[in-house]
């Protein structure tokens, strides 16, 4: 990382502000200059210098410059060019959806409308469908930008703004195309500029021709102007047919542009992938010079490590890229459903796919049933240090289909995803990135341990398995968002913040958990094969071990264990001195990603559990009312509740922990 | 297993409790086999003495077996004696348009197909006095017999079961208590089977069982089968083993307690006229997992079908 403060003091400002604007020249815009632009950029307002303003405003002075004499003589020209290569085009209108998130920038959208405006050939054919979050200070802006587009843009056939929650720029891809109504879908930027007039026909055109090889429609095309080198594409626009196929225009997972590496990644594994000749779209971006700095580019803090974790991420999906072009492969197979030209297909905004015809087998939820108590009773076992019954009772298990496996007993268990009891660090990006912030990690645990105000307390959740001893946590994350507990480690959290697989996209816990000498806690299974466990090791004395299904282990202070917690394992302190580590949960890599399949059936398994859990308590619905759940007992619960209640003059009751609070006619608490 | 080791004592009781809960997955689940494996895997494992007899609640060194000889207790005589002034008052009170004898509530989950019903007319050592006041009659015959009364540790109730009716293999929760059946109206074709041995009821005979043991009930007649049920102490059991079982016949506070802990409850109310429950923060915290897991904030449960209810389209 480049130590802005450093850099931009009074000794090196000059010395930047050269370098910085040598960058004008492109044979100097090399990989070192975009870090320091980056670092400089994004410092402090405080520790800014005048650099920023000063480089900034000769990249304004370029953009307006690149307008008139590059891009606006280049439209005129198309424009005029148009008519003769009209002539030539027979294909039919297709409608267009172009697909722009934005923020903080109207005036940059409003300039990519009015270039779309100008450009399109072909009236009412296109829209335009924007994201803007309800946070954005820029909202008022948007709206009356959004109130007088219709006037403004006349030939464009619609501009829509969803306004929603800031849920990043993939899922507001997903959320404007699912409310798409075109034939194709185009990912568009708020900082593009579309130059060349008749782009759409060009489009149509080059559709057409494609039609006749492939009559799926299973398309992904993206516009060539010429400005690319050898290989490369930016902005991709697939096919109705496409979208619809695999459910989703970008994946989410990621944070900065592999979105769209993944769609060109499956566009040349189903050799689908077509340029439209002739159509510059400009990128007018800041790392090429082409735009000022601005707070936007500062929001998405395109970091080295963002960059690296996604690089990662994507080198690790290959086989959900694989199979998401089988899906698309057995789609190629078969032809297109006939649908008029230029007519619209209607998609549900509804963004969770309904499970199959809304409901689920008949029976599969005993399966269920049976996962759970074969669990508790293998659980009574172990309590009992009976090992040899427990793993009777799980043989038994697995010859009855209960699970596979029978160190493996997660009471959700999804069939079918790989298991393996300890998984390889390596294969973890953030396992790096882990045991390199250690030293501060580990620093700050230490100093927050054994404080006055230490919130590593003796664990409520999983106080049954402990058999001699004391374990202590504190959750920093649970349940899809940072705890109170996270405050006392400030350090940590923001290391942490780092790792969208543990935390945005975490389906557990980061749990600070610290074992005393002599504890044992004894052998048990997570509740999920979906999950799997990091264990970054922050005290570990001598005598201290772990076994994972039959691998007894121990940790390394500063080093990584990803096992899989569904696996049987327990845990010996022998030591003299406490333990600790950091516990971090991320979805298993196979789960990971847009997975489809994969995620219809944890749901379906989630649904699963639902109907047992609901049938065994006789409870008919369910609903979230006031941030609390309420169940709504069926018929013969509620008569059997009221029996029981009309036999004491009880109205109302409420456990509190070992005691009972009645509430009895009369309506005195 | 040695009666001073009471850390073991805790543990197979858990484990019964565990076999009992999976057994009757199986079941439910129509897997007799499977049901079979896991109590053969019991008794090897010393959860129970033997395979059939499944009482979560096991007193150890009870004679068992699945029938009883009638004869062996002086009140089935005097139960069968006044058979005729029973039958009559059952007879004319199910007729009634009043009949408080309705679908079971507590054992409804063991109903394969068609429909029982019951209504107790006494339990947790009390007369119910609501179902008593139908009943005049067979309440004064019954005051008169202490073993099934004051001194018993179940219920009282008539047991009605309409053609068609399946009620699936199951075991009772003790082998502490034995349990009459006088035949009260019995058509052909309804048998019940206990361990291995399938029975029929006699109209105004009695029959003993241990309903530890697993039985079934099938109805293949064409008219509604009729039992009153008691219940009564194992003989076995005297002086101060049946006063610490009677002394265990629960209140209604704690029926109500259990019926929380058991549906992982943590308050119970009435809003608007019908009966809410909140979860207790265990379950609660298990649900939103499912339900987050499932994208969705809220569902409804119709026979085996869920219906979601999804968070309402971006505002």
């Amino acid at each position: 990382m480049v130590d802005v403060r450093e850099r931009t003091g009074r000794w090196a400002a000059p010395k930047v502000l050269g370098r910085l604007l040598l960058g004008h020249v492109g044979r100097y815009r090399d990989g070192r200059l975009q870090d320091l632009a980056t670092a400089t950029l994004r410092a402090d307002p405080a520790s800014r210098s005048r650099v920023v303003s000063i480089v900034n405003a000769t990249l304004a002075a370029r953009r307006w410059l690149t307008g008139v004499v590059l891009l606006e003589p280049r439209r005129l020209v198309s424009r005029a060019q148009f008519a003769r290569r009209a002539r030539a085009a027979t294909a039919g209108a297709n409608r267009l959806s172009l697909l722009c998130p934005t923020r903080g920038r109207p005036d940059r959208l409003a300039a990519l409308l009015r270039s779309l405006d100008r450009t399109v050939a072909i009236g009412h054919r296109v829209e335009v469908l924007c994201y803007a979050d309800t946070d954005d200070p820029a909202l008022p802006a948007y709206r009356a930008l959004f109130d007088r587009a219709a006037r403004r843009y006349p030939r464009l056939d619609r501009c829509v703004l969803e306004v929603g929650e800031p849920v990043g720029v993939p899922t507001a891809w997903n959320v404007l195309a699912a409310a798409a109504t075109g034939d194709y879908l185009l990912m568009a930027n708020d900082d593009q500029m579309y130059v060349d007039y008749g782009w759409d026909v060009s489009l149509d055109r080059t559709v057409a021709e494609l039609a006749e090889r492939h009559p799926d429609r299973v398309l992904c095309l993206y516009f060539d102007g010429g400005q690319y080198p050898a290989g490369g594409y930016d902005f991709p626009i697939v096919s109705r047919r496409w979208h619809d196929t695999l459910g989703y225009f970008v994946p989410t997972i990621f944070q900065q542009w592999s979105a769209e590496k993944w769609i060109f990644d499956l566009a040349t594994r189903v050799d689908r992938l077509f340029p439209v000749p002739g159509v510059l779209v400009e990128h007018l971006h800041y790392q090429d010079y082409r735009a000022p700095f601005d707070a936007t580019y500062q929001r998405h803090r395109l970091t080295r490590e963002k960059s690296f974790s996604d690089q990662a991420l994507f080198l690790r999906t290959e086989p959900d890229r694989a199979r998401a072009a089988d899906t698309l492969r057995r789609a190629m197979a078969e032809p297109a459903p006939h649908t008029p030209n230029g007519a619209t297909v209607m998609t549900t905004t509804d963004q969770a796919p309904a499970p199959a015809g809304d409901e689920v087998g008949t029976r599969s939820y005993l399966l269920q049933m049976a996962r759970r108590y074969y669990g508790n009773l293998i659980d009574a076992w172990h309590y009992g240090g009976r090992a040899e019954q427990a793993r009777e009772c799980a043989d038994l298990a697995v010859a009855q289909g209960v699970w596979e496996h029978p160190l493996q007993r997660a009471r959700e268990f999804l069939p079918g995803i790989s298991a393996t009891p300890v998984h390889d660090p390596a294969g973890f990006w953030f396992t790096g990135y882990l045991e390199e912030h250690y030293p501060q990690i580990r620093a700050e645990i230490e100093q927050v341990l054994d404080s006055a105000v230490d919130p590593v307390t003796p664990t409520v959740d999983d106080a049954a398995l402990i058999r001699r001893g004391q374990w202590k946590q504190a959750h920093l994350f649970r349940d899809g968002r940072w705890q109170d507990a996270a405050r006392f480690f400030p350090v940590t959290s923001a290391i942490l913040a780092e790792i969208p697989e543990v935390t945005t996209l975490s389906p557990g816990v980061i749990t600070v958990s610290r074992v005393l000498p002599g504890t044992h806690i004894m052998s048990h299974c997570g509740p999920t094969n979906a999950v799997l466990r990091t264990h970054l090791a922050i005290t570990v004395p001598p005598g201290v071990s772990i076994r994972v299904a039959d691998q007894v282990m121990a940790w390394t202070e500063g080093r990584c264990l990803v096992f899989d917690d569904s696996f049987e394992h327990e845990v010996w302190h022998e030591g003299s001195e406490d333990r600790v580590v950091l516990i971090l949960d991320s979805l298993h890599p196979e789960l990971a990603g847009d997975h489809q399949e994969r995620l219809r059936q944890r749901r379906l398994t989630f649904e699963e559990q639902i109907v047992a859990f609901m049938q065994e308590r006789g409870v008919e619905r369910i609903e979230i009312r006031d941030g609390g759940l309420v169940f709504h007992p069926d018929a013969t619960t509620q008569e059997l509740a009221t029996l029981y209640m009309a036999a004491t003059g009880i109205v109302g009751a409420e456990l509190t922990g070992d005691g009972v609070t009645w509430q009895r006619r009369g309506g005195d608490g | 297993m040695t009666a001073a080791d009471g850390a073991h004592g805790y543990l197979v009781r858990r484990a019964r409790v565990g076999y009992g809960s999976l057994v009757d997955t199986w079941m439910l689940a129509e897997n007799e086999p499977a049901a079979r494996e896991c109590a053969a895997l019991a008794v090897k494992q010393g959860v129970w003495p033997e395979p059939m007899q499944r009482a979560r609640d096991h007193v150890p060194g009870l004679t068992a077996r699945p029938l009883h000889d009638p004869t062996g207790f002086w009140f089935t005589g005097y139960l069968e004696e006044h058979y005729p002034l029973i039958r009559a008052e059952i007879d004319r009170v199910l007729d009634s348009p009043a009949s408080p004898v309705l679908p079971t509530l507590e054992d409804g989950w063991l109903t394969r197909s068609g429909s029982w019903q019951q209504a107790h007319l006494f339990r947790d050592g009390r007369w119910q006095d609501a179902v008593c006041a139908h009943f005049p009659v067979t309440t004064a015959i019954l005051a008169e017999i202490p073993e099934v009364t004051t001194l018993s540790p179940g219920v009282i109730m008539i047991s009605r079961l309409t053609p068609g009716t399946r009620i699936m293999p199951h075991c009772g929760s003790t082998n502490a208590v034995l349990r009459i059946h006088l035949g009260i109206t019995i058509p052909a074709g309804v048998t019940i089977r206990v361990a291995d041995q399938v029975l029929a009821w006699q109209e105004g005979k009695c029959l003993v069982f241990d309903d530890a043991y697993e039985h079934e009930v099938r109805h293949d007649g064409a008219e509604d089968r009729v039992v009153l049920i008691l219940d009564m102490a194992h003989p076995d059991l005297a002086g101060e083993l049946r006063d610490r079982l009677l002394a265990r016949r629960p209140l209604p506070e704690d029926r109500i307690v259990a019926f929380m802990r058991e549906r992982g409850l943590g308050r119970i109310g009435i809003a608007d006229g019908r009966l809410e429950f909140a979860p207790d923060p265990a379950t609660r915290d298990r649900l939103a997992a499912y339900l987050a897991g499932a994208g969705a904030t809220g569902v409804r449960l119709d026979g085996d079908e869920l219906h979601w209810q999804r968070a309402a389209d971006r505002g």
